[in-house]
């Protein structure tokens, strides 16, 4: 980037130039005062490129666990031994954490969902009399007052996904400044903001890279060390109905593939008791001390808070500094002694 | 100059607040870092002669005096917010806590209403599925004579998903509010004033102090507010428990008025009419009569005004970030300097 960056910086500094000698030549005032402006306003511009690589450097170089330290939150749990635990890692770990939490609110309102399918469309025929050479009774569904929960959890459903949707939108952004294309656009801002008419064009594209590039990434990892944004409302040591068996984390559970993956097509043993009696086969999916619904609820409802709410602030936060930054570099900055000396 | 140098060289006395405990001893240490680098740009200027970064060191310094303004501001606010927000209420809970509680338990009582609708749900609907199958040597009927009990069904489910959206809905503000109790002044308000501090991210610490005093103050006080207004202008017609839905079983096999029938007097004891369909008309009539009982809490309480209190945290974001963020006029300061 420095490179093209310094080229830009050359070119736009050899227009003016020959610019100035043109205007010297011909006599012309507007054309000896423009080039004069713009001698001042190139070096600003070169100066937000140097001013970007120090504070990027800057970035690279703070340990984020150190100013943990400092607010007294614990240090990251590294995910990669070894990586560095810097400014973008913490911005990263963040929308990481947050689409993984997405995607275990979206895994348990999917295993809720398919469980009371499964449950509204279990019927029981009770047979009244002539059950051996025909038959008569009543058919009935037992579970069928689950359609609402049905319902809810498809909505849910779909909450979750739009979570887990957005904190990929907003990581997979956070991955596209990180490789630095947007950088290139920084050799473009030096370029048109010394260029006439075009000063305010330019400013947005040096605005654009500064704040995405720097302001961003900090918003994110300031996100990262807040206490209770990835906190589970699930019980974490409920006590095993089967004697003898250990406590169990009830989101782990419904994480578990184990249970989700287990079964071939989440139907019950046909020789089990959960053929003939209902509560047998409530306890074959929900085999803790409940459904934990109005968990699940809440857990969706958090993670919208985590992968929706907080990332559109980041990017707010990001906005207000491009339109901040966008309205001072698209002014003359101010430099009135050294334009009395040029 | 000299008088200049020596201001800025006075706020590290500030160094006494990071003895102070919480969120103000973060807050000064923020302050102190942004006067040092405010110092250590005027000593450059000043060592070379630079009189632009000396007067933009003066300048930031100005904006620093605003930000220790707005400091105090919080810590009034703070310190006393909570003893007039008791004054005002009679109690002696804070305004955080008081809105964490109420909307706890908002919560409790749609949970009780989303069970007794699923109840209400289950037997309803459980009686709509039944029919009757009968057939000797493979010739036979299935008689479907609970059919009207089905059309109730939908109409609850519903209610059901509308109450569990409120409930979702509150769970998502009080994790908005645990948020801002945690993290506000301990963490965002720092970071936010020391961003603000340099003319570069002042937009962007603009955005994270007014978050910090949205979610802190804002928030659970609208939340408070839209509650209590709720409280006073609610329809006094559907407060309280709902009319429990009886449910008369449904014989399957019975497609007439069956009213000589030991099925068809129980019905008439519960007050239906002894017909599969005079039943399910009767409990849809109930329904009816209960439905307002379930909704008008989960809509007032769970949905609209939350909803409304989130706009209200959403707009004073936009005003106190424009109140962080904005420069103020220095002039009058510089000639007091």
């Amino acid at each position: 980037m420095l490179p093209i960056a310094g080229i830009s910086a050359v070119a736009t500094g050899a227009i003016i130039a020959a610019v100035y000698m043109y205007g010297h030549a011909t006599s012309n005032p507007k054309l000896n005062e423009w080039s004069k402006t713009e001698a001042v306003q190139l070096p600003v511009s070169m100066a937000s490129v140097f001013l970007i690589i120090l504070v990027m450097n800057s970035f690279c170089a703070i340990d984020i666990n150190s100013v943990r330290g400092i607010f007294g939150k614990p240090p990251i749990v590294l995910a990669t031994p070894g990586a560095t635990t810097n400014i973008y890692y913490a911005a990263e770990s963040y929308l990481v954490q947050s689409a993984s939490f997405s995607r275990d609110a979206m895994i348990i309102a999917r295993y809720h969902h398919s469980v009371y399918n499964i449950l509204l469309m279990r019927s029981t025929y009770r047979c009244d009399a002539w059950c051996w050479f025909g038959n008569s009774g009543t058919t009935f569904q037992g579970f069928a007052g689950y359609s609402g929960r049905l319902n809810l959890m498809g909505l849910l459903f779909n909450t979750a996904l739009t979570s887990y949707l957005s904190a990929l939108n907003s990581l997979l952004i956070f991955l596209f400044v990180k490789r630095g294309f947007i950088l290139l656009l920084l050799p473009m801002g030096v370029f048109l903001r010394s260029m006439p008419f075009l000063r305010t064009f330019g400013s947005v594209l040096i605005a654009l890279s500064m704040s995405f590039f720097l302001i961003y990434p900090a918003t994110l990892a300031v996100f990262s060390m807040m206490d209770g944004v990835f906190d589970d409302p699930f019980p974490k040591d409920v006590q095993s109905p089967l004697p003898g068996s250990p406590s169990y984390n009830v989101k782990d559970y419904f994480l578990n593939e184990a249970n989700i993956y287990g079964r071939d097509s989440e139907t019950p043993d046909l020789s089990s008791d959960a053929e003939l009696d209902d509560s047998a086969l409530m306890g074959t999916y929900f085999p803790l001390s409940g459904e934990y619904l109005f968990e699940t609820v809440e857990f969706v409802a958090y993670a919208f808070i985590a992968a929706v709410f907080l990332p559109t602030v980041a990017l707010l936060a990001t906005v207000a500094s491009v339109r901040y930054l966008a309205r001072m570099y698209g002014e003359e900055i101010d430099l009135s002694r050294i334009v009395q000396m040029v | 100059m000299n008088r200049t140098l020596i201001g800025i060289l006075a706020v590290l006395t500030l160094t006494t607040m990071s003895h102070a405990a919480g969120w103000q001893g973060l807050a000064g240490i923020a302050v102190i870092t942004s006067a040092c680098m405010l110092a250590l740009i005027y000593m450059i200027g000043f060592g070379f002669g630079i009189n632009e970064l000396m007067m933009t060191s003066k300048e930031e310094a100005y904006q620093l005096v605003v930000v220790m303004a707005l400091i105090g501001g919080f810590v009034l606010i703070e310190t006393g917010g909570d003893a007039l927000f008791g004054a005002i209420i009679g109690q002696g809970t804070g305004m955080q806590m008081m809105a964490t509680s109420m909307t706890a338990s908002k919560i409790a009582v749609l949970g009780g209403i989303f069970g007794n609708i699923a109840d209400a749900e289950s037997r309803i609907a459980k009686q709509g599925t039944m029919t009757l199958n009968c057939n000797i040597l493979g010739v036979g009927q299935v008689v479907s004579g609970c059919g009207g009990y089905s059309m109730v069904s939908p109409a609850l489910s519903g209610v059901e998903a509308t109450v569990g959206l409120a409930i979702a809905e509150l769970s998502s503000l009080t994790r908005l509010m645990g948020i801002g109790m945690a993290n506000s002044f301990s963490l965002l308000l720092p970071i936010g004033i020391i961003f603000r501090t340099f003319k570069l991210t002042r937009g962007a610490g603009g955005l994270i102090i007014g978050v910090a005093v949205a979610l802190y103050f804002v928030l659970p006080l609208s939340m408070i507010s839209m509650w209590q207004i709720a409280d006073q202008f609610k329809d006094t017609r559907y407060v309280g428990t709902a009319p429990y839905i009886e449910v008369p079983d449904c014989e399957p096999a019975q497609t007439s008025d069956v009213s000589s029938s030991e099925e068809g007097g129980v019905a008439q004891g519960m007050g239906f009419p002894s017909s599969n369909a005079g039943k399910a008309m009767g409990i849809f009539m109930r329904v009816i009569d209960a439905v307002p009982f379930y909704l008008f809490p989960a809509l007032i309480y769970g949905i609209i005004t939350p909803a409304i209190a989130l706009l209200i945290t959403v707009a004073s974001i936009r005003v106190l970030s424009a109140l962080g963020g904005a420069e103020v006029d220095v002039s009058v300061l510089s000639r007091v300097i």
